[in-house]
């Protein structure tokens, strides 16, 4: 049964030693029924418990028997033995005082010199090593509880997240960077005709084609989508588009198109739009409704107008009711020039201030301005000065609008700087563009005031107290009219020096 | 110097017919869009006030047809509207409108002037 082969490096002395100090418990016992123990080493002592006098000559193995094991067991592992074949396996032993242990055991059968038959058996106690093994299990079950709890709760959580994307009124749609839809939601199948089976997986630009307002398509480098993954807009860009079903018809949406990053790589694009078939139509029955209002305004206005017009030509009017008929006929122009007021300022609210770009002159559209306002100025006993560079070439603007904007401007010096000052007009060639300003000395704007001065009914303190009569309309059109012919509009206020305002105009068009 | 002011509203329709009269033109007034096309066509107006907005026919429609006309077409026409907006203006001055006016901008002595004006344009000689 030995496989060493050669000569044994030590004799039986030594080899006995080895046994003796061995931490694995070594047993022999004779090959009678009774298998009367032969020897033990001392690590089978402090295993089971029992001392080698008690045992030696007394006792067999059995007394280690647990109980544990059952018939079949011991028929295995004397059918094993008995062919000559080690017998391995773990097996639960009782010591002497009555523990139970964990034991792996290894039996053989050994041939002594006259061939009588002895069985070895080395054991090993592992209860250590079976409660590490129990304690690794039970970490183990405890983990994979731990993990399934986590993974529950982040698919509820996904769960959820994506019960709210579904339930969104606007549709989504989610792409990667490469353009391929990843996510759409339930609105985005009711608005644009595609199920999401039929989108996931395809490029965006061929499931929902986009046109502009004329029919015609967008190329794909405009895109928002595009734009934001390639770095070129904003991160997130807001637009209005058609899109283009399914069934190919047609629907106005407003669009916003955000990137989306995990720190900085670019996962992907969320577009988020809605249908604004409604929206749009009612904005245009607000235009139609303005614009047939100002209509039917005007005209009993203009009858009011003229018909005065007629009644002041009369010769047998009385001074008093020539008077009468100045006062009524100039009240009838100021109503004429509210509903104007009202007018543009719906068209530009609508965005519908349309700029109607020519070659204009501007030294001459300025002059004309002066001139209008000449009478004016002249009541207050105001001087306006204008100086303008010696050569001025021509700009592309629409003149109405510029006229609306200096004219306010203008008229506001003239109306609330004190008399007898001298307002300055310039104008001034800078690298791409005109500048005009407008000085009054004498009136000022406070601080506090300096974000409001262009919106809607603003009026300075200063203002007011001059004339309390006054819309505070004019710096708001006269701003969406710069804004419109591409320059800008602002201020400086100094109470030593006066005000300025100014806009520019683009040289260059 | 014959005027054909087509506008329906009566009261600017009157006063528009006294001033002319007073300024020594001869004056003819159509008051719905339907009956325009054949007044014009027997007054022989030398210039045409034309409204917009009109019962049975719509002003820009009248001056389409009349532009359509080869004998009509040669007849300046001047629009008097109250509607404003860009778009109408663009229309009315593509369909050939000599100018466009907006009433509540305009006194009546304005009106009378600017009408003087194209016509002395249409004065102007022209070779054979």
């Amino acid at each position: 049964m030995s496989s060493f082969s050669g000569e044994y490096p030590i004799g039986f002395e030594q080899a006995l030693d080895v046994l003796e100090n061995s931490s694995e418990g070594f047993v022999i016992a004779d090959g009678s029924r009774a298998h009367t123990i032969l020897y033990v080493n001392p690590a089978w002592e402090r295993i089971t418990g029992w001392t080698k006098d008690e045992v030696i000559g007394k006792l067999s193995p059995r007394i280690l028997k647990s109980g544990k094991q059952d018939a079949e067991f011991y028929d295995h592992m004397w059918g094993t033995i008995l062919q000559g074949d080690i017998f391995t396996s773990e097996i639960v032993n009782k010591r002497k005082d009555g523990n139970l242990y964990d034991a792996e055991i290894s039996i053989f059968p050994i041939r002594g010199t006259d061939n009588r038959v002895f069985y070895a058996e080395i054991s090993r106690d592992i209860t250590i090593k079976k409660k590490l093994e129990e304690d690794a299990k039970n970490r183990a079950s405890l983990l994979k509880l731990e993990v399934e709890l986590r993974t529950n709760e982040l698919k509820n959580r996904i769960l959820e997240d994506e019960a709210i994307l579904m339930s969104l009124g606007e549709g989504l749609v989610v792409t990667d960077q490469n353009g391929l839809i990843t996510l759409v939601n339930k609105a985005f199948e009711d608005l644009v005709g595609w199920t999401s089976e039929e989108a996931v997986g395809k490029n965006i630009f061929d499931v929902i084609p986009v046109e502009d307002e004329e029919g015609n398509g967008i190329s794909t480098n405009d895109l928002p989508v595009f734009r934001v993954i390639s770095g070129q807009g904003a991160p997130s860009i807001r637009s209005r588009y058609y899109y283009v079903r399914k069934d190919k018809t047609k629907f106005p949406t407003a669009v916003v198109t955000t990137l989306i990053r995990g720190g900085d790589i670019v996962k992907g694009v969320a577009t988020i739009f809605r249908d604004i078939t409604n929206e749009l139509a009612l904005e245009k029955a607000k235009d139609e409704f303005v614009s047939i209002t100002s209509h039917q305004l005007r005209t009993p206005l203009s009858a009011i107008k003229w018909t005065l017009e007629l009644f002041s030509k009369e010769t047998d009017l009385s001074p008093k009711n020539q008077e009468r008929v100045r006062d009524l006929y100039r009240s009838c122009e100021q109503l004429i020039d509210l509903v104007n007021t009202l007018l543009n300022i719906a068209r530009i609210e609508s965005g519908k201030l349309v700029a109607v770009k020519k070659k204009v002159n501007i030294v001459n559209l300025i002059h004309e301005s002066l001139t209008l306002y000449k009478p004016a100025a002249d009541k207050n006993g105001q001087n306006v000065l204008f100086t303008a560079p010696p050569h001025v070439e021509d700009v592309m603007c629409d003149p109405i609008l510029f006229t609306q904007a200096f004219n306010n401007l203008l008229s506001n010096a003239i109306k609330y700087s004190p008399p007898h000052l001298t307002i300055k007009v310039i104008l001034e060639k800078q690298e791409a563009q005109y500048r005009i300003m407008v000085h009054n000395e004498g009136s000022t704007i406070p601080e506090t005031d300096y974000s409001k001065v262009f919106s809607k009914f603003y009026r300075s303190p200063d203002a007011r107290y001059q004339e309390t009569a006054g819309s505070g309309l004019g710096l708001f059109i006269a701003k969406s009219s710069v804004e419109k012919n591409g320059g800008i509009i602002g201020f400086e206020s100094n109470v030593s020096k006066g005000t300025t305002f100014f806009f520019t105009i683009p040289s260059h068009e | 110097m014959k005027v054909l002011i087509i506008e329906d509203e009566e009261v600017l329709a009157k006063v528009l017919k006294e001033e002319f009269t007073n300024e020594h033109f001869e004056v003819a007034l159509v008051m719905n869009g339907d009956e325009a096309l054949a007044r014009i066509k027997s007054f022989h107006p030398d210039i045409i006030l034309l409204d917009l907005i009109l019962p049975k026919k719509d002003g820009l429609e009248i001056l389409q047809e009349l532009k359509a006309d080869t004998w009509l077409s040669g007849i300046p026409v001047i629009i008097i509207s109250n509607l404003g907006d860009t778009e109408h203006i663009k229309n009315g001055l593509a369909l050939g409108a000599a100018a466009y006016l907006v009433k509540s901008q305009h006194s009546l002595s304005e009106i009378v002037a600017i009408v003087r004006q194209q016509l002395m344009k249409e004065k102007k000689p022209t070779n054979f």
